[in-house]
């Protein structure tokens, strides 16, 4: 993992408007970095915005505010078609749904060449032929499979025809939104040991977005602790699971079961009030420890930091 | 156990090579959707009855205007109002026997009555009954069904008018053919307008959304508001009564329905991860469309066009039964069955032929795309 951003999040925010006056606010003002080569966990409960940080990363959304910076250069606002064109091919995306994301009525092939027909990747049809078959060993498929349509496959082959799709333009950078919730846990592990793999082969960068804390940990570099529209934790994943800093985190992790019969008795789960914050000033981002960021205000930034000294 | 005495030796048995590639093998048929489709639609009675209807009367409407020698617009007032006669079928009562009711002061003057009326010499005559006794009600006058052979009557005994001839001697069978031709030619425009107008429209429609689908569907509201018949009535003010009017008020109002349909399924579709995902990959929004979110709907679009088809040769054959339509020479179903509406208690044969055929396209497009919605969207069967 070298140190070179690879992503820069300044500031982004999301809105979206619901009605004439009311303002639903999906992101509000998140920032963070990706280095080039780790994985990036973002956890959060449902609803809390992970799905859209993905999405408007991506330019499925136009942000309502903030920079998105991917290898130095600006990927929002106005862009050539050329530019844009480039940027798609840079970043991709592995989907939540299986059965949702891949085209019911193209088959295999038509699926994982369209990105290669877009980008004028391959000259000839043996060309592409060529590449989707390689694609689909690469995901630990059949190339027999590029004829079929999807409803034929299971949903753990489904998930690996998606990261074929994704990896058929060579990407730098994979947004993984949930990729495995939609799985059972046998085929999880394996879409997951196949990311790993592919990130070692091929030198990619995730951006891994799931709500099981268990699973991000195996994954990520790093996590980011995401709630109603705001990061309020983020740190490195064995320091995050160590000291866990702030409330909501700490109640994230009192949730994790562990297949320990022992540990499960004496399991305590803290639930999280807003409540309890401190609400003498606006909370800032700010960083407790090297590295290890928090949601807090000046005297909750004291607190904590006495809390990591014991 | 009752199969005891039936040995099972261990050579039937074939051990099964364990390994990892096995897991992924898919031993299911390659099936494509329409194949799948064909399947379904193929075990389906009504639908392929309906499919068989609808190609004999396409074959009939193309072919059956050069199976015999006369035009449809051929006047010939030698040969006015004969009755269907067929060689060979006289059995089925296409023998050119025409029946009259004649009415005189005795059974023989009635006949004598019709003879003269109807200018037939009494050779002719094959048989007679009496219908009603005179009554203080009928002026003491006999009523009296009289059965004569036409043909030779009237000196045509070499010709033969399959289907009879209406009353300026001009052959049904030429005329109805004629007109099952239009009733096609309406019903294949309108499928043409709801798969081009239709589907492009409210594909457009959902797929940009917010103001532009507003605006789009403020207007397809404004056009299903104005009456059909309204927009008929004026393209006529403008234009002759005709195809060409008709044509222009389909075109205007038909595909609304159509429009409509694809735009609530590209709504439905768009936010699906698969178009995302394309999106990602760097899709412009034509590709998009095309690609993706028409080949979905397809299945909705025929199942809707066939239904369009049925109502749209209705539509014409409406128009045509009350004056608004193809005017004459041109026949067409609705007009065959507008002009012997007037004398088919004398001439039901002018009136049946033209009825049955358009219930026979009405039913047969029916049946058949019930059958297609089955097959194409078994989701959808109830």
């Amino acid at each position: 993992m070298s140190e070179e951003k690879l992503l820069e999040v300044t500031n982004l925010k999301q809105h979206f408007k619901t009605g004439r006056h009311s303002v639903v606010k999906a992101i509000d003002g998140i920032s963070f970095d990706i280095y080039k080569g780790e994985t990036f966990g973002l956890v959060g409960e449902s609803g809390c915005g992970k799905s859209t940080t993905g999405r408007t990363i991506i330019r499925l959304y136009d942000a309502t505010d903030g920079d998105v910076k991917f290898n130095g250069v600006d990927v929002h606002g106005k862009k050539s078609k050329s530019d844009l064109k480039m940027f798609n091919r840079k970043m991709q995306m592995i989907f939540q749904d299986p059965y949702a994301s891949l085209n019911p009525r193209m088959t295999v092939k038509e699926i994982i060449s369209e990105g290669l027909d877009i980008h004028g990747l391959v000259k000839d049809d043996k060309a592409r032929t060529q590449r989707v078959h390689d694609l689909l060993e690469t995901v630990g498929l059949n190339k027999e499979h590029a004829n079929r349509y999807p409803h034929e496959f299971s949903g753990g082959q489904r998930q690996r025809i998606g990261i074929a799709r994704a990896l058929a333009v060579d990407p730098e950078f994979i947004i993984a939104d949930e990729p495995i919730s939609a799985l059972d846990v046998s085929i999880q592990a394996q879409v997951v040991n196949l990311l790993k793999q592919l990130q070692k082969e091929k030198g990619l960068t995730y951006l891994f977005i799931a709500h099981d804390l268990s699973m991000v940990k195996y994954i990520s570099d790093r996590i980011a602790v995401m709630y109603f529209g705001k990061i309020v934790e983020l740190a490195d994943s064995d320091e995050l699971y160590k000291n866990p800093l702030h409330p909501y985190t700490k109640s994230l992790l009192s949730a994790i079961p562990l297949p320990d019969p022992d540990y499960e008795r004496n399991r305590v789960r803290t639930s999280y009030d807003p409540a309890d914050h401190d609400t003498s000033e606006v909370p800032e981002f700010r960083e407790v420890r090297p590295k290890h960021w928090v949601l807090c205000t000046t005297k909750e930034f004291d607190a904590y930091k006495k809390q990591l000294a014991e | 156990m009752a199969n005891n005495d039936k040995k099972i030796s261990k050579d039937q048995f074939q051990p099964i090579e364990l390994s990892a590639d096995k897991g992924e093998e898919l031993s299911r048929p390659e099936i494509s959707y329409w194949k799948d489709a064909w399947i379904r639609l193929r075990k389906n009675k009504g639908a392929i009855t309906g499919l068989i209807v609808l190609i004999f009367i396409v074959f009939m409407a193309l072919v059956g205007p050069i199976m015999n020698e006369y035009a449809f617009d051929e006047d010939n007032y030698e040969a006015t109002n004969l009755p269907p006669r067929v060689e060979g079928l006289e059995w089925l009562g296409l023998n050119g026997h025409q029946s009259w009711e004649v009415q005189g002061e005795t059974p023989e003057a009635a006949i004598e009555n019709g003879l003269t009326g109807y200018e037939v010499d009494e050779q002719y005559l094959i048989s007679s009954e009496i219908v009603e006794e005179p009554t203080e009600e009928n002026n003491n006058y006999y009523t009296v069904e009289m059965t004569v052979d036409i043909y030779p009557a009237k000196g045509l005994q070499e010709e033969n008018y399959w289907f009879g001839t209406d009353k300026f001697g001009r052959d049904l069978w030429t005329r109805i053919w004629k007109g099952t031709q239009i009733s096609l030619y309406i019903g294949l425009l309108a499928a043409l307008i709801d798969m081009v107008i239709g589907v492009i429209y409210g594909g457009v429609s959902g797929y940009y959304g917010g103001r532009i689908d507003n605006f789009m569907q403020r207007i397809i509201e404004i056009l299903t508001g104005i009456p059909n018949l309204v927009v008929v009535i004026l393209a006529i003010i403008v234009l002759d009564p005709g195809i060409l009017a008709i044509t222009i008020a389909l075109t205007i109002t038909g595909w609304t329905g159509m429009a409509r349909i694809v735009r609530g399924q590209v709504l439905k579709l768009k936010n699906q991860e698969f178009v995302l995902a394309a999106r990602t990959l760097g899709s412009n929004d034509t590709r998009i469309l095309m690609k993706h979110l028409i080949p979905n709907v397809t299945g909705m679009i025929i199942i809707n066009t066939m239904f369009t088809i049925p109502s749209a040769i209705f539509f014409e054959a409406f128009l045509s039964f009350i004056g608004l339509g193809l005017q004459a020479p041109i026949a067409s179903l609705g007009t065959l069955i507008d002009s012997a509406f007037d004398s088919y208690r004398t001439y039901p044969y002018m009136l049946v032929y033209p009825a049955i055929i358009i219930s026979l396209l009405m039913i047969g497009f029916n049946i058949l795309a019930d059958g297609l919605r089955d097959a194409l969207d078994p989701k959808m069967r109830k």
